[in-house]
């Protein structure tokens, strides 16, 4: 019965692990290491970062890989929405702002950079 | 507090003298100190204070409205496992135990025992026992097997036997049967397998001076060590039994009260007390505790004598113990249905405490399935049951976990083992729940009694491990989901996915621990095997022809594990003489199996014992169950863990300043030669300033003795006698005494105690 119970186990572990990767398959997509994600192709890229930030919950940690290989990308339709999303959910970060202002102020929206770095400045205590 | 023997056994004197007026409270007696008193009903009420106001925190701040419905769930279960602890705390308020008075000279006392498929070996010894008790009486064996072979016992015996036609009613129903055609004042009844001691009647009788008293219940024990709601921890000497706390605490407590019920074996009843109702309840089958619960509310009194007076078989595999199991929890819980401890008329307000307590106890498992499945559903959903998870929380819960033990291990006085205990609340957690279904949603056919399945069981039911077995796949792959999770950022909760997969691993460890009783190989024994030593010797095993001693290492009414100097050809036949206690049983055994021990001389042989006589096998039986059992019971009446180690450590501070010889537990076969009069017996311990040796006869102390120890080189040693003091047993022919002895003052005490060291068989 043991050894029964076991392979019955194992093959229901090996399924979860599919439907971990179905349910799952642009966080697991997206936690390749950022050598391999910057050297993707854009439109897989683009898809499972879009399926990602369309996720109601999401992690720090997911948006920061997001944000940073869009940045190392130059791929700013992914950059923007990803930065504005941790600046919403991580409003006290002055890092997080600062970063969005710059990308802002480097695409030319200057009145919205202006006001992300006032919002990283009040995050900093006022202090620059 | 000694686990399995009496606290006021040697205090049994009755002011009051046979015909006098006599009210059975009067002997009830306190267990405990005044101060350890108080320190119970403080540790209680600060445990029952401390959840509480966790509760109250919980409610207020903690219910988690993003996952209400699974919030709620596990809240409840929490509010149950308050109300339980309420009335664990109740029943064990205080523990009293009882003086024993002398019985009436005329009272007239039936014994009835009850059988339908047992096997007959098992109920002969149970008749041989109840008729051996000393109190004038008729035993009686009600038969709902109608079995020709029961019926020649009966004669064989000379006990009455008594069937009928049907089954109506069960147990309840064939007890009513023989109730109807019997006259005894009194009736003291016994399970099958549920054999009494000698003294039973004379023990439990006096309390029929009290014409209120309509019930005398003594503990049940079980002398089949090797089942499975068994722990035996031989090396440290402590057993733990699954239905200790109830009947070592929660049954005393309850006696407090007034609210001691019959446990359907074991008791005895009065007949004008049942006499209204003609005989035991029927409507539920459990007919005990509704049988109780309806003289209670009648106004009649019951006891509780914690003493070893009956011996059982417990159920001998996993799936026996669970059918066992729900037969109790859904009779008990049923049996509000005909009668409602909450509301009945005639029941003091403790009694009713009481009665709730112990049908809620069945209720436990639908508590306990949330605890079990609500950390894999964490670790699945990411979702939780309380909102702000948070280290606040786990503090908060820290402490309560922490009050919960305490005053737990306070309550319990010493015999608590909340592991164990939680091993066995898992192991039954499902059929409790399935009577609890049974309760609120019925079941297709009508509840019926099914007989629990004693002694061999030749196959395994596999059946009872698969939830635990399903339980455990949903926790495993929890965790793999949850790793999965963690790994891929699906979620980043280290601190609460943490907690819960440290909780899901706490459990699956405890599931593994129950798996594995469920999953044991079947026993295939034809009796029960009991861990004793005895010495045996045997004609023609060596060369010069003389008799040879070793030893057992355990005893059946079949055969033994025989401990010899030398291996014995596997086959062979030879003639046994075992010595139990001042008798000596004699008769074939054949080799079945050998094999040496890696350290010493001692071989082990299975012997099986050959053309058993009936008679034969009587005395053994009788050996086994009056001077083996005692014994084993008294050796087992270990503390704790926590106590053992609270006395470990006073002990070390103590011996800085006193020195005690260390003394440790060795069985040798000896001789024992005082004057021209030798006996064979067996040294029990060894210090360094003396050794004991159990002896079937007393000696006084201040007797100078030879003592030879039969190890690979017999050697000799002078001894006088310290002390004698006589071991459990119940009947004077298999009476022994353990005898202390001391060496002699020119003798080295310190090399006759590394000699016997070397010797050691077992």
């Amino acid at each position: 019965m043991l050894p029964r119970f076991i392979l019955l186990v194992a093959i229901l572990a090996v399924l979860e692990l599919a439907a971990f990767d179905w349910r799952y398959r642009d966080l697991v997509y997206l936690s390749r290491p950022a050598s391999v994600l910057d050297h993707a192709s854009t439109g897989d890229f683009r898809t499972f970062a879009d399926l990602a930030l369309a996720r109601p919950a999401l992690t720090r940690a997911k948006l920061e890989v997001i944000a940073q290989t869009a940045a190392a990308r130059h791929d700013d339709m992914v950059l923007f929405p990803a930065l504005r999303r941790l600046a919403n959910e991580y409003p006290a970060d002055a890092g997080i702002n600062l970063r969005l202002a710059e990308a802002l102020r480097a695409v030319g929206h200057i009145e919205e950079a202006d006001g992300y770095y006032r919002r990283a400045l009040a995050a900093s205590g006022g202090k620059p | 507090m000694p686990t399995y023997a009496s606290p006021l056994a040697a205090v049994e004197t009755s002011a009051a003298t046979h015909d006098q007026p006599f009210d059975a409270d009067s002997t009830l007696r306190y267990l405990e100190s005044p101060a350890r008193r108080r320190l119970n009903k403080v540790a209680a009420v600060l445990g029952v204070l401390v959840y509480a106001v966790y509760l109250v925190y919980r409610t207020l701040f903690t219910i988690n409205p993003e996952a209400l419905l699974f919030s709620l769930v596990v809240y409840a279960a929490e509010v149950h496992g308050f109300f339980a602890l309420c009335f664990y705390f109740f029943q064990t308020w205080e523990l009293r135990g009882r003086v024993v008075p002398a019985p009436a000279n005329d009272l007239t006392v039936d014994v009835f025992v009850t059988t339908y498929n047992e096997d007959v070996a098992i109920l002969r010894q149970t008749l041989r026992s109840a008729m051996a008790m000393t109190y004038p009486h008729t035993t009686y064996v009600l038969d709902d097997g109608r079995r020709d072979e029961v019926k020649a016992l009966a004669d064989e015996l000379g006990c009455r036997y008594i069937s009928r036609a049907n089954n109506e009613h069960a147990k309840a129903g064939n007890w009513n049967n023989a109730f109807r055609q019997t006259t005894g004042q009194v009736i003291a009844t016994f399970d099958a397998d549920h054999a009494p001691r000698a003294d039973f009647l004379v023990r439990t009788l006096g309390f029929f001076r009290d014409p209120k008293v309509a019930l005398v219940q003594v503990p049940q024990r079980y002398h089949n060590l090797d089942s499975p709601q068994h722990r035996v921890d031989w090396k440290n000497r402590r057993m733990y039994g699954e239905q200790d706390v109830f009947f070592n605490l929660i049954s005393p407590g309850k006696d407090n009260w007034n609210a001691a019920f019959f446990c359907g074996t074991g008791a005895v009843l009065r007949r004008e007390a049942l006499e209204p109702r003609g005989g035991l309840e029927t409507g539920s089958i459990t007919e005990d505790m509704h049988t109780a619960l309806a003289l209670h509310a009648d106004g009649w009194k019951s006891v509780y004598l914690d003493e070893l007076l009956v011996t059982g078989l417990a159920p001998m595999d996993f799936a026996s113990l669970q059918v066992q199991r729900l037969r109790w929890a859904e009779g008990n819980l049923k049996i509000i249905r005909a009668i409602n401890p909450l509301t009945e008329p005639g029941l003091t307000l403790p009694q009713r405490i009481c009665y709730a307590g112990s049908m809620y106890h069945w209720t436990t498992g639908v508590a306990k399935l949330v605890f079990y499945f609500a950390p894999p559903w964490i670790l699945f959903t990411g979702q939780y049951p309380i909102a702000n998870f948070r280290p606040t929380f786990v503090f908060i819960y820290g402490a309560l976990l922490l009050s919960l033990s305490v005053s737990y291990k306070v309550l319990s006085r010493g015999q608590g083992r909340l592991l164990m205990d939680e091993l066995f609340n898992m192991a039954t957690a499902f059929t409790l729940a399935r009577a609890v279904k049974r309760l609120l949603v019925g079941r297709r056919r009508p509840s019926i009694f099914v007989v629990t399945r004693k002694g061999t069981s030749t196959t395994r039911d596999l059946t009872v491990a698969l939830p635990f077995l399903g339980l455990v796949a949903f926790s495993l792959l929890g965790i793999e989901w949850c790793v999965l999770m963690l790994r891929f950022d699906v979620a980043d909760d280290f601190f609460g996915l943490g907690l819960a997969m440290f909780w899901t691993v706490w459990n699956l460890w405890m599931m593994l621990a129950v798996i594995e009783i469920a999953l044991r190989p079947p026993q295939r024994r034809e009796a029960c095997r009991f861990v004793t030593a005895c010495p045996v010797t045997m004609q023609g095993t060596s060369p010069g022809g003389a008799p040879d001693t070793g030893m057992t290492a355990n005893l059946s009414p079949t055969g033994c594990e025989l401990l010899w100097l030398g291996p014995l050809p596997v086959g062979s036949r030879w003639s046994l003489s075992v010595a139990l206690g001042a008798q000596t049983f004699e008769c074939k055994g054949e080799i079945t199996t050998t094999y040496h021990r890696r350290r010493g001389p001692w071989f082990v042989h299975g012997v099986r014992f050959l053309d058993l006589t009936n008679e034969q096998t009587d005395v053994l039986n009788d050996a086994l169950l009056n001077m083996v059992v005692p014994r084993l019971f008294g050796d087992l009446s270990q503390p704790s863990q926590t106590v053992h180690l609270w006395r470990r450590i006073v002990k070390r501070v103590t011996d800085r300043y006193i020195a005690r010889p260390r003394r440790s537990f060795i069985n040798v076969p000896v001789q024992v030669t005082t004057g021209p009069a030798t006996v064979l017996a067996l040294l029990h311990d060894v210090s360094t300033n003396g050794f004991g040796v159990v002896m079937p006869r007393a000696v006084p102390p201040g007797t100078r003795m030879k003592v030879t120890v039969l190890g690979a080189q017999p050697w000799s040693v002078n001894v006088t006698v310290a002390r004698s003091q006589p071991l459990p047993a119940s009947l004077p022919a298999f009476q022994t005494w353990l005898v202390g002895l001391q060496v002699e003052a020119h003798v080295d005490a310190s090399e006759v105690h590394r000699r016997m060291s070397e010797e050691v068989a077992a």
